[in-house]
């Protein structure tokens, strides 16, 4: 298991598009991909549902958690796309 | 209401089979839709399936969905529906509006999958016909694609925001929507009279006749606008003896450039770039680059001119160390202030040559007096291009670099200057104040004020030639381009760049396309040789109503 903490860097946070992006990313790994924000614990990273119910919006704190075989790279990938700011419009 | 139904167990794999089906079916559906939207109106109203697409293969939902059909013997339909409306709910608690606006698509997702399961297709809206306002409780942003293909006139939905996909989407068609009608459905009976002004958000139903004569006669007005401005927009700005002018825009915030395209501009002749400075901080370099990265991309493939800061010292008195100046026009400003203030340069030099690469940005230096001001600038871009190259950052190695004349010491020694450059833009409302030593703020001095007075005619045939003969570019960025009267002149003098208003584009190409080049100099010669402003006028109005 290995763990990392973000901050988002969307100005609009992680709405519709972004979302889609990270769960076509976060689909790509073997591992088991989990984000956690608040009371918010360890929704899937890999369902488009699970990462806009947790409404991550500017300067929210995320922390990814990520199990499985090619969990280093995992957790690196996701948390280096919460920490940009991609997607910034609809 | 679905009837509770509970599977036999032989069936239970066949109907998680079903269900997968349905699944992959509606997502070919959508791929072909966003494939479809894509080639029609580009990939940005596209993007808005992919959102579709990841929420329908979530795998979440599918199982969820799954799980229920094989524990609880549903069929698809009940176990899929089950699965949605939980998630609906929580989709409602969300605080974001703009994620809740989104429970749109996951409704749009729901109601396809079960039309699948079904054994239709989706045909609700194949009966519409043509010539027809369509009245909805709400519309899932997949309809609003086929209703934007029929010859649907108009749109009004009871639910929905004006962030919802299903607004984007009938916006970007150029469908007549209003959204949020709460009581659209119970008011209005099918067959009804209806008026859509969606530019501002109203619906009028059964519209007393002088209502409907209001509205014919703004309809046709305003086609009439569009088709002239179309028509306008693609003829070329051509004088009679077959001379290319070209008309660029003179813009300060990038929201204005798709307009002054639908005005005909071919290109940015002058980007003012002072707006990003008027914050309570300094622009970054990521805020500029994206601001440029924006302009370049909006005009390409024609040329973005973004001119550097071209404040007084007096307006950056926030950031800067400023002194109060008796005379600011004749003071610490434009190139002076960046030259003293290197940092501040080369974050917005950065910021240039870096949007460089995603069109022609072509970076512009004003209030220029000095040759070796042009040398000090360029000194200064070229250790800005040597540590991106450093870095490994990308940017734009064959960014032009021109400079306004403006300034009375650069147009006289404009064929020194014009060796030092790759073009060269009148400023001809500074060049004016400064070669007639007018302020024309000051009410006192105003109408001694003059772009046409002599004087500042020979500066620009000055100018023009020494452009001509250095093989440069030589545009005009002053007012006085947009001024159908002056235009005659200033092609006469030589210059074939005009850089205007957006809004002043195509009544000055009226102007250009019914102009002999020969006249206008032969007109252009005789004004040279006039004693004042008014003598100039006099003559440009007995030769143009001849």
């Amino acid at each position: 298991m290995v763990e990392k903490q973000v901050i988002v860097q969307n100005q609009l946070g992680i709405h519709a598009r972004p979302a889609t992006l990270l769960v076509q990313m976060a689909a790509k790994f073997e591992a088991e991909i989990y984000l956690s924000k608040g009371e918010v614990r360890r929704i899937n990273g890999k369902s488009i549902m699970g990462v806009m119910m947790l409404a991550a919006e500017h300067g929210a704190e995320v922390l990814v958690e990520a199990d499985g075989e090619d969990e280093a790279e995992a957790v690196e990938s996701v948390a280096h796309l919460l920490a940009s700011k991609f997607e910034d419009l609809t | 209401m679905v009837a509770r139904r509970r599977l036999m167990h032989s069936r239970v794999e066949r109907e998680v089979d079903r269900f997968l089906n349905a699944l992959y079916q509606v997502g070919e559906e959508i791929r072909r839709t966003r494939r479809l939207v894509e080639l029609e109106h580009g990939p940005d109203l596209a993007r808005i399936f992919d959102v579709q697409l990841a929420m329908l293969e979530d795998e979440q939902i599918r199982d969820q969905t799954v799980t229920r059909i094989r524990q609880e013997l549903s069929p698809a339909e009940s176990a899929f529906s089950s699965t949605m409306a939980v998630h609906k709910r929580t989709f409602e608690k969300i605080e974001n509006e703009y994620l809740r606006a989104r429970v749109g698509d996951v409704r749009d997702i729901e109601h396809q999958v079960l039309v699948r399961l079904a054994g239709g297709e989706l045909g609700g809206l194949q009966s519409i016909r043509a010539n027809t306002i369509v009245v909805a409780r709400d519309l899932l942003p997949s309809e609003a694609v086929q209703l934007g293909r029929r010859l649907i006139k108009g749109l009004v939905t009871e639910q929905g925001a004006a962030t919802s996909h299903t607004s984007i989407i009938a916006r970007s068609l150029g469908l007549p929507t209003v959204v949020g009608a709460q009581t659209a459905c119970s008011s209005i009976a099918s067959g009804d009279n209806l008026v859509v002004d969606a530019d501002e958000g109203v619906v009028h139903v059964r519209p007393k006749i002088d209502t409907l004569r209001y509205y014919k006669t703004a309809l046709r007005r305003q086609r009439q606008r569009e088709r002239d401005l179309r028509l306008r927009r693609d003829l070329p700005a051509v004088t009679l003896d077959d001379t290319e002018i070209t008309l660029m825009a003179n813009v300060d915030l990038p929201q204005e450039i798709e307009a002054a395209i639908d005005n005909g501009a071919r290109g940015v002749g002058m980007f003012r770039t002072e707006f990003l400075y008027l914050g309570y901080r300094l622009p970054t370099e990521a805020d500029q680059l994206n601001a440029y990265r924006q302009i370049a991309e909006a005009v390409a493939p024609w040329p973005a001119v973004i001119r550097t800061l071209d404040l007084g010292g007096d307006k950056l008195t926030h950031v800067l160390d400023t002194a109060h100046e008796a005379n600011p026009f004749l003071g610490w400003r434009g190139i002076r202030i960046c030259l003293d203030n290197l940092d501040l340069f080369k974050t917005q030099l950065r910021a240039l040559l870096r949007a460089g690469v995603h069109g022609d940005v072509q970076i512009l230096l004003p209030m220029v007096s000095d040759v070796e001001e042009i040398r000090r600038a360029r000194d200064v871009i070229e250790e800005t291009k040597a540590e991106l190259r450093r870095e490994g950052t990308a940017f734009g190695e064959a960014c032009k670099v021109g400079i306004m004349i403006e300034v009375p010491s650069a147009a006289i020694l404009v064929a020194q200057m014009a060796a030092e450059v790759d073009f060269l833009s009148l400023g001809t409302n500074d060049l004016t104040q400064y070669t007639l030593a007018v302020d024309r703020g000051s009410a006192k001095v105003a109408q001694l004020y003059d772009p046409l007075h002599p004087a500042v005619l020979r500066l620009i045939k000055a100018v023009a030639d020494a452009g001509f003969g250095a093989g440069i570019p030589t545009s005009i960025c002053g007012e006085m381009a947009g001024d159908p009267k002056a235009v005659l002149l200033l092609l006469g003098l030589g210059i074939r760049i005009l850089s205007l208003s957006p809004g002043l584009i195509p009544e000055v190409k009226e102007v250009v396309r019914v102009l002999e080049l020969d006249h206008a100099r032969d007109v252009a010669s005789r004004c040279l040789e006039l004693e004042s402003g008014s003598a100039v006028r006099r003559h440009l109005d007995g030769t143009t109503s001849r």
